[in-house]
């Protein structure tokens, strides 16, 4: 921390006001706003919307599959992009051009993306079931089964999302200085132990960031199921998301959807402090 | 020569997983590459059974790629969206990156509250927040023009968390040597922090790319007339109540998705190593 | 000190710049029907005009489409009354979208809406828009046919006046079905086939054509899969209602032997191979434009759709009848209706461009420019006497008349599609029927139950 004289204590609050004022209205100001709505009903402050919300089984089961759908994807996202950062930090020709493609399903907008992979996943003249079919196994329902749905938009998630994350641990990787791992070779020591005793540590501060850019972007993910299978089969895909979208643009029931962005909120504030623990903890050991 | 041997496994090991890599991430897109080459006819007559026609058309044709911009008038969408983002880009970065100095530097009262509710403020969904933000933005006169998709993007938490823990991972020793050298603050900021922070630029930048040529919602709110729409919206045109155009769908998103991808290539490069040994020691 | 406060202030003032709006505004017109300049000029025998220099914003679904129909229409109205109409149109997929935050938000932005008629209620109920009793005298309101005036009304009043209906046949392939060496009897609105007949057909054509099942071929197939508009016809040609007489009962109604008997019977299309599961409600019209279906329920457009796309081998029949149900067809039916927003500044000029576009002037050109199924009787008796009109559409016209079943007439129509898709998609997919529709009674009855 740099120290400041008792004159210049006013400096850092100027540094912060453009992005702080802007973040105030344009953002927080519209969060206040639409929490609020969620407990008032006639004009009268109430918990009754949130108490109409835990008897709805609607609720309970979309809890369920968010619950089940992050508890996978969120790892599995980050232990891929970690990898793949790994991957295209070395120093090998031409990696720049591998960097470049990874990062093309980015580019891509998730609705498109969810209209190829729904072609190619499709149950009856999808390119995965005739490649299975040459294996001799039998066609599967993809999107059409309630047993895998979920996972299927697991993996297209996950294809589009990783190059993205990939990036910023690159970043990270890229700060580490280079003398370190000299300095571990010359110790003896092999690749798995540098890897998680000294570039884990070392790029925490990114990796916090990256944990908590991607539980909320995969908390918030909806698009896949408002493009592909309506939160079906049977509801296994209707995650909580899902449920508010519905609720605010479908039905108008804003005071349900802003009570269930709240408790989305809630498991957000949850999940990224677990995280942030866990970093802290590692940084102590 | 067991060392060189060892070295040259490892790099063909490297070289196999990125190609793997590269074909599980290019595989879906070849589907659609190959849609946006062909007639709508020719589209769905060799999905199934499985055939090397299914990827490779009969008859390949960029006519969908011309159509673009000749039936569909696709340049302004591009232009607009290029204009907005890279707006977005510079004052993006600026504000920003400004305020994460703020943070990542110095202490101050009320500090950690502003920072958890800067942090809580992008855990809210756009969709969420759309309408009262239409609300806002039409107080301040925004609606229909460019300010009004511009400047609801700069104000993102989620970029400004990005920098405060980039920056925070500079070595404090520089800066102070900086200090002790005498520079004043302005001169830290930019003759020692950014140039050591190119690859947090360019993440940042990449970042608010991809939100604001992404970004669907809102600029579908906010943009009403046709001239200032942007390429995500511009998108939903090829759908009309009973028919689809596929073909040039897959052609316009193939193409806005290459954009940006274009964009980034040259700035790859200067994903290196920030910091060298010498620049601790100095 | 200095430098950082210079680049400060800077960024300051390119902020504000940017806030007060000096980013470049979109100067050009709105999709203007009429040439203000030339308007200025014959100023002076304007003013005689009823509505001359007022103006109104239209704004409608169709974007890419519907312009080149809609803007000489508007130019003669706009020359007839002397006023301005702006149009801003929309693509499907964002206009719905779009009009809810809008009219959530109490927004005056608009003057004319065009209204998806199943949310006429639920737009009525939300006081999103006005009744327009007043503009409308019982002869005019008499014109349009009874199904798109009930559409059009909520609760006594009279919200919503009709811009065209639609309606449904059954169109099938006649290149696959020579090659399976199948015939597909004679029929008519009078004497129709069964769906257990076309079923029949659809399994002897496919054993020929796709005998291995790897061709992708469908035998039977609906064009707006899973779709409430287009799947309720089954249930309703039962006899099975949509929903109560009071707008909010679905118990005993979408659980009813009727439809359980119909969903069955759909079920097993897909369980016995006749249909397959890939189909989307996006890519069936291509797929059967690209010979791989057989049968296809669908709508008057597909004439035009397979002419365009230089498909000739088809031919269409009315929408077959259950066996032992002929005399209880149902045929999907309803478009596009007209409303004026609650916050609209000139609501007599909207009404007045309403009556042109619903049972004016407007609505003949765009009848005969776009050639959708009329939603006015005097549309219909002109098809039905025509000696130009093409068969499809004297079918057609026929059952907007005399077999259109609206769609279900609740303020909660939202939530009733939303439950109603997702409940015909699982039972495509192979889930429990009898399940399935009471776990939609049980859905609707909580969410409905809010509206009350």
């Amino acid at each position: 921390m740099i120290h400041l004289s008792n004159k210049r204590k006013w400096i850092p609050y100027l540094l912060i006001i453009p992005s702080f004022s802007l973040i105030c209205i344009f953002k927080l100001y519209p969060i206040f706003t639409t929490l609020v709505e969620s407990f008032i009903v006639d004009s009268q402050f109430t918990f009754s919307v949130f108490s109409e919300l835990f008897k709805d089984d609607a609720f309970w089961n979309s809890l369920g599959v968010t619950l089940k759908l992050n508890v996978v994807m969120i790892p599995l996202q980050i232990i891929i992009s970690f990898g793949m950062a790994l991957l295209v930090n070395s120093a090998v020709k031409v990696i720049g051009v591998f960097r470049t493609i990874f990062y093309l399903p980015v580019t891509i907008s998730l609705t498109v993306a969810c209209l190829l992979w729904n072609m190619m996943l499709n149950p009856n003249s999808g390119v995965i079931n005739s490649l299975l079919g040459i294996f001799n196994i039998p066609m599967q329902g993809f999107f059409t089964d309630k047993n895998q749905a979920l996972w299927c938009i697991i993996i297209v998630a996950t294809w589009k999302g990783v190059g993205y994350w990939m990036m910023f641990l690159l970043a990270g990787l890229k700060n580490i200085d280079a003398e370190i791992y000299e300095s571990a070779k010359i110790d003896g020591a092999g690749w798995l132990k540098t890897t998680f005793q000294i570039t884990l540590p070392l790029i925490k501060k990114v990796l916090l960031f990256v944990f908590i850019a991607n539980t909320t972007s995969n908390l918030l993910l909806f698009i896949p199921m408002q493009v592909i299978t309506g939160g079906g089969p049977q509801g296994s895909t209707n995650v909580l998301m899902y449920e508010a979208y519905k609720s605010a643009f479908k039905y108008g029931d804003r005071a349900r959807s802003s009570a269930i962005v709240t408790i989305l909120l809630i498991l957000i504030v949850a999940a990224c402090a677990v995280q942030a623990l866990m970093l802290r903890e590692k940084e102590k050991s | 020569m067991n060392r060189k041997i060892k070295k040259n496994v490892m790099t063909c090991c490297i070289y196999i997983l990125l190609v793997i890599i590269l074909i599980i991430t290019l595989f879906p897109l070849f589907w659609g590459i190959s849609a946006s080459l062909r007639d709508n006819s020719e589209l769905f007559q060799y999905v199934t059974p499985f055939s090397l026609n299914t990827f490779v058309p009969l008859k390949m044709t960029i006519e969908s790629y011309i159509g673009l911009f000749t039936d569909y008038n696709f340049l302004q969408p591009i232009l607009n969206t290029l204009y907005v983002t890279i707006m977005s880009i510079v004052l993006g970065c600026v504000v920003n990156s400004v305020a994460a100095f703020a943070f990542a530097m110095f202490d101050f009262k009320f500090k950690n509250v502003i920072f958890m509710l800067i942090l809580l403020s992008f855990m809210i969904p756009f969709e969420a927040i759309a309408l009262p933000l239409y609300q806002v933005a039409d107080g301040f006169g925004m609606v229909d023009t460019h300010a009004g998709m511009i400047v609801p993007c700069i104000a993102s938490g989620l970029v400004l968390f990005l920098f405060v823990q980039f920056f925070k991972d500079i070595p404090p020793s520089l800066l102070e040597a900086g200090r002790i050298d005498g520079a004043n603050l302005a001169q830290v900021f930019f003759r020692i922090m950014i140039p050591l922070s190119k690859p947090i630029f360019i993440t940042a930048g990449l970042m608010i790319f991809m939100d604001q040529w992404n970004s669907y919602l809102w600029p579908l709110l906010i943009a009403r007339s046709k001239d200032i729409r942007t390429i995500q919206i511009s998108l939903t045109a090829f759908q009309t109540e009973h028919a689809t155009d596929w073909s040039s769908l897959y052609a316009a998103s193939i193409l806005s998705a290459l954009i940006p991808l274009a964009l980034f290539f040259p700035f790859q490069k200067y994903f290196v190593q920030g910091i060298t040994s010498s620049g601790v020691k100095g | 000190m200095k430098k950082k406060m210079l680049a400060l202030m800077l960024a300051g003032t390119m902020m504000v710049a940017l806030i007060a709006g000096c980013g470049s505004k979109s100067d050009a017109d709105n999709d203007t029907a009429s040439e203000t300049e030339k308007g200025q000029e014959n100023q002076a025998s304007d003013s005689d005009k009823p509505f001359a220099g007022q103006s109104i914003t239209f704004t409608d679904t169709g974007a890419g489409d519907w312009e080149e129909y809609i803007k000489p229409i508007i130019a003669k109205f706009e020359e007839e009354t002397g006023a301005t109409v702006t149009m801003e149109l929309y693509a499907h997929t964002d206009y719905l979208e779009m009009l809810d935050v809008k009219l959530g938000a109490g927004s005056s932005d608009y003057d004319v809406i065009g209204v998806d008629v199943p949310l006429v209620a639920s737009y009525a109920s939300k006081d999103f828009i006005t009744p327009v009793d007043e503009y409308f005298s019982d002869d005019e309101k008499a014109i349009f046919t009874e199904s798109a005036l009930t559409a059009g009304s909520w609760d006594g009043e009279f919200y919503s006046p009709a811009m065209n209906s639609s309606s449904q046949l059954l169109w099938y392939n006649t290149a696959l079905l020579k090659e399976a060496g199948v015939e597909v009897p004679e029929s008519d609105t009078e004497n129709r086939l069964t769906w257990e007949q076309v079923e029949g057909i659809a399994k002897e054509a496919l054993a020929v054509v796709d005998a291995d099942g790897n061709k992708g071929i469908s035998g039977i197939a609906f064009e707006q899969v899973s779709r409430t508009y287009q799947m309720n016809m089954l249930p309703n040609s039962m006899g099975g209602a949509n929903i109560g007489d009071d707008g909010f009962t679905v118990d005993g109604i979408i659980n009813s032997e009727e439809w359980i008997n119909a969903c069955t019977w759909y079920q097993n299309l897909y369980s016995n191979g006749i249909s397959l599961k890939g189909l989307t409600a996006d890519d069936t019209g291509d797929i059967f434009k690209a010979g791989k279906i057989v049968f296809m329920v669908a709508g008057t457009w597909t004439a035009e759709a397979l002419e365009k796309e230089g498909m000739s081998d088809y031919d269409y029949a009315p929408v077959p009848a259950f066996e032992g149900y002929e005399d209880k067809v149902g045929t999907p039916t309803g478009s596009w209706h007209f409303g004026i927003p609650k916050n609209s500044e000139n609501k007599e000029l909207a009404a007045e461009f309403i009556k042109y576009m619903s049972i004016g002037e407007g609505n003949t050109l765009w009848l005969e420019t776009h050639g959708d199924v009329p939603s006015t009787t005097t549309g219909v008796e002109n098809i039905l006497k025509s000696d130009t009109a093409e068969k499809y559409m004297k079918i057609a016209a026929y059952e907007a008349a005399n077999t259109a079943v609206p769609r279900a007439l609740t303020p909660g129509y939202n939530e009733y599609d939303s439950v109603i898709e997702s409940t015909w998609d699982d039972i495509k997919n192979g889930a429990d029927v009898k399940e399935s529709l009471d776990g939609a009674v049980k859905q609707l009855e909580s969410l409905l139950s809010k509206l009350k």
